[in-house]
């Protein structure tokens, strides 16, 4: 061993420490998955299926075909049979977590683009919220894990070709989030997430 | 490192196309990828950008991948592009000091009363984030990775020696940086 590598080898447990491994981030892979439906130049389309369909982790992505998606169904067509609405996220939020004792991340800034919230208890003790983002009508439930998707899936108007579910499970529930267009997943992701960070 | 016949099935199973393979083979290599664009990055918000983006080139590449060739050497060779990609489309010099405190706020087994741990930590980042990127990515392959000159050199395309001087200008700027603490505490106890 030269002279300058045992000068250095107080450097390398320093260095070993500094540089240690840490554990990604979960949301990375829902990234991961997101970035790809949304038609990453990186992802061709089968890859998208691909991704679509990878149910491993946490993450599945179904297509659900109709003629047609009732315009506002997602929040004023069905607000009746809502038991909360508000134009405001936080009292959404609040209505929630009083009713089940769930806090859901749900993003409360002023500048969400988020309009028109509604919320119920479903009789399975799921959460469904509704609400409308510029022209895109989306859907959120959230619900215990065990429950299977299609239990989810009930929620939504089996006729619409042109919704795109995305669902996942996060800690102690499983969320499934439906948007009407194709191109809407992403923007209905601001019901909790700021747009900065979708 | 020779693929083992379990990763070869999985990797086989991703270039079919199979459903559930690759959320495996992003499960079995999450942390290392996003370990290695943090040290590169400096913060959160960019080594999630560099991994997203290295993940998305490993799927769409990975029907390209010949099952004879060394999947590790492959996997470094994405995420080496995608942080040196990332370094020229931000150009950024220097991290942000919330990034520092993000990616030490990261690290396993970092408990706020261990202050020498955590000091020494902040400073090997802080100087290692000053290197240039050539050194500061040998430095982390070495380091982080414990990878051999011979398998750094083959990731970057380049020769033992240029590893080699790579490091050696990077030891002495470290040495330089980081002899304060040379004597502070005992490394013995990482």
């Amino acid at each position: 061993m030269s002279k300058g590598d045992m000068d250095r080898t107080w450097l390398r447990p320093f260095l070993r420490q500094g540089l240690e491994r840490v554990s990604a981030p979960d949301d990375l892979w829902h990234r991961v998955v997101l970035k790809s439906s949304d038609g990453s130049r990186h992802a061709p389309k089968q890859l998208v299926w691909m991704l679509a369909a990878a149910s491993a982790l946490t993450v599945s992505v179904v297509a659900i075909a109709s003629n047609h998606f009732p315009p506002h169904a997602a929040v004023a067509g069905l607000s009746a049979q809502m038991e909360f609405s508000s134009n405001r996220i936080s009292d959404v939020r609040d209505w929630v977590r009083k009713q089940t004792g769930v806090d859901l991340p749900l993003n409360s800034e002023s500048s969400t683009p988020i309009q028109s919230v509604a919320a119920k208890i479903c009789g399975s003790g799921a959460i469904e919220i509704r609400y409308r983002i510029g022209t895109v009508n989306a859907l959120l439930v959230v619900s215990r894990p065990n429950l299977p998707l299609a239990e989810h899936v009930s929620a939504i108007d089996r006729n619409d070709r042109s919704a795109k579910v995305v669902a996942w499970r996060t800690g102690e529930h499983a969320y499934t989030l439906t948007s009407e267009a194709p191109e809407g997943v992403s923007a209905a992701c601001a019901i909790c997430h700021a747009q900065s960070t979708i | 490192m020779v693929l083992n016949e379990n990763d070869r099935e999985l990797i086989e199973a991703c270039q079919r196309g199979e459903q559930e393979a690759f959320a495996l083979l992003f499960a079995a290599n999450k942390d290392r990828v996003y370990s290695i664009a943090l040290r590169y990055a400096g913060e959160r918000s960019a080594a999630m950008d560099i991994a997203q983006e290295a993940f998305l080139k490993l799927l769409s590449h990975i029907r390209q991948f010949r099952s004879d060739a060394n999947f590790d050497t492959w996997l470094y060779r994405v995420v080496v592009n995608s942080c040196l990609d990332h370094q020229r489309r931000r150009r950024r010099l220097a991290p942000l000091l919330d990034g520092i405190v993000d990616a030490m706020c990261a690290v396993k087994n970092s408990v706020l009363h261990d202050l020498l741990r955590e000091e020494r930590q902040v400073a090997v980042h802080k100087v290692v984030q000053k290197l240039p990127p050539e050194q500061r990515i040998v430095i982390i392959l070495r380091y982080m990775e414990d990878l051999s000159y011979e398998h750094i050199a083959e990731i970057l395309g380049c020769s033992v020696g240029t590893v080699s001087s790579r490091l050696n200008r990077a030891h002495k700027v470290l040495e330089r940086r980081l002899s304060h603490l040379r004597h502070v505490g005992g490394v013995g106890d990482v």
